[in-house]
């Protein structure tokens, strides 16, 4: 595999943009058959080039189980993983997962070796995580945040692998995924991870203090807040201009309230001790509980956290540009469609 | 003709409206009721959690609050009739499709919010805080399972 060679990282990028373009690409390229051949043989390389997220070296460390267990609660305790209305075995998978791109079953992650990723090298999981790539190098849907995970630092994902290696071994084969046609193949996978995802590694802000940047750290890549409370387009991508804002077609059909500090369509009303509290509890400054998916990742999750790092979410949270984005229908029109 | 088609299509209109808002009629009132007194339990809970996440110098209220909670606790499955569910309301009609479920989901409301009035009573700060907890956390006993979401 010479061709695996990462190309540099301005050509890469440069390539990039110009085929994003839909005229460039048919005018330019399409019809003339040599130039097609070069679009085809850099196409291969950016496939076979791994992404920038795992390029610190590895360390060699035992990584620590106890470490791990607390990001995997710090990732919402991966209850995707878990059915657990059917009271499905822990991380054994079989739970659906409703989307407006189909219904997705999460995967069984038990150290079995089988069913489960027991045969998983430290590489083959980091590529999972990195990359959204299975050791057969069979793509993943986006539906696993491998797109906020690539932001995970090597030796947490290590950690992570090393506390997932420690539950027990499930057998329970994976349910095939139920998909709306255009979204199911690997090609479509080929074409959205090239053509539309753009991953961004996470860039730590020297001018933030020590706890925003943890905060940061948290929320951009363990806790991946975005996958939910992010909008999405029509090819499934985040939309990084309404970074936090919050979604209407959240996993199950659920709405994914603004988490950006507006104060009359998000959370600008809370304090940071509310946040804290809330994150800790599932409890809301108004007495109410969290609902859903959210009140899942408080319960199996973020409520084992340290309260340092559930004060360095809230600082974050609350320094995010306030963006207003309403999405509770007004009473008026909810009353006539509650019910019909 | 023309006028006969367009009256028909209008009555048709009309009468939708008209069986629309009269079945959406919070007739008895109930709603609103039940929407009131899960405020003002909230609004207790909210209010304890207020002194404690803030260390407000009020902790001698909390008595207060924690014992309107267990009063409102005990109102709680009355507010919920047969044939509540229809109308302006997030209450879900497996309330009642389900009662035995629904019903010992609120039984565990109503035990753990005696446990907070008791614990408050007693004073011991860290209990309580604990069991603000353990109380809160039968909130979504009912909430997540029979409470359609915003």
């Amino acid at each position: 595999m010479t061709i695996s060679k990462m190309p540099s990282k301005s050509t890469k990028k440069a390539c990039r943009n110009c085929w994003c373009k839909p005229q460039t690409f048919r005018e330019k390229y399409l019809v003339n058959s040599r130039r097609l051949c070069a679009l085809v043989c850099w196409y291969l390389l950016i496939l076979c080039s791994p992404l920038e997220a795992a390029e610190e070296s590895p360390v060699n460390l035992a990584p620590n189980i106890s470490a791990g267990k607390y990001l995997f609660q710090a990732a919402g305790g991966c209850g995707c993983h878990t059915d657990t209305k059917n009271s499905g075995a822990f991380l054994a998978g079989g739970r659906p997962i409703k989307t407006p791109f189909g219904t997705f079953y999460g995967t069984n992650i038990t150290p079995d070796p089988e069913t489960g990723i027991g045969n998983w090298s430290d590489e083959d999981f980091i590529r999972a995580m990195t990359q959204g790539l299975s050791p057969e190098a069979k793509h993943y849907f986006p539906v696993f945040p491998y797109t906020s995970f690539q932001r995970i630092k090597r030796n947490d994902l290590l950690a992570l692998k090393a506390y997932l290696f420690s539950v027990p071994p499930v057998k329970q084969k994976n349910l095939p995924h139920d998909l709306i046609l255009p979204f199911g193949g690997q090609y479509a996978m080929l074409f959205w991870k090239n053509f539309v995802w753009s991953p961004q590694p996470f860039i730590s802000n020297s001018e933030q203090t020590a706890s925003w940047n943890r905060g940061a750290y948290l929320a951009q890549a363990v806790a991946h807040c975005g996958e939910c409370h992010t909008p999405r387009n029509l090819f499934g991508a985040l939309k990084t201009k309404m970074h936090f804002a919050g979604s209407k077609e959240g996993p199950e059909g659920e709405l994914a309230p603004n988490i950006t500090p507006h104060k009359k369509t998000g959370i600008g009303g809370w304090s940071k001790v509310d946040i804290s509290y809330f994150l800790q509890t599932g409890m809301k400054p108004d007495g109410d509980d969290a609902q859903g998916l959210m009140g899942e990742v408080i319960e199996f999750g973020y409520e084992n956290l340290q309260e340092g790092d559930l004060d360095a979410l809230a600082e974050y949270l609350l320094s995010l540009e306030p963006i207003s984005n309403d999405l509770k229908p007004d009473t008026a029109e909810n009353a006539e469609t509650e019910e019909y | 003709m023309k006028q006969i088609k367009i009256v028909t299509v209008l009555s048709v209109l009309l009468s939708f409206c008209f069986f629309g808002s009269s079945s959406l009629a919070d007739s008895k009132g109930i709603i609103k009721y039940r929407q009131n007194v899960m405020k003002a339990t909230g609004g207790h809970m909210g209010a304890i959690v207020d002194i404690l996440k803030n260390r407000l110098p009020l902790a001698d209220h909390i008595v207060d609050h924690a014992r309107s909670i267990q009063q409102n606790s005990k109102m709680t499955l009355a507010m919920f009739p047969k044939g509540s569910g229809l109308g302006d309301t997030k209450a879900k009609p497996v309330i009642w499709e389900n009662w035995s479920k629904f019903e010992s989901a609120v039984k565990a409301f109503v035990r753990e919010s005696a446990k907070l009035a008791k614990v408050a009573e007693s004073g011991d700060m860290e209990a309580l805080a604990k069991q603000v907890r353990a109380t809160g956390k039968t909130c979504g006993g009912c909430h997540r399972n029979f409470r359609k979401r915003d």
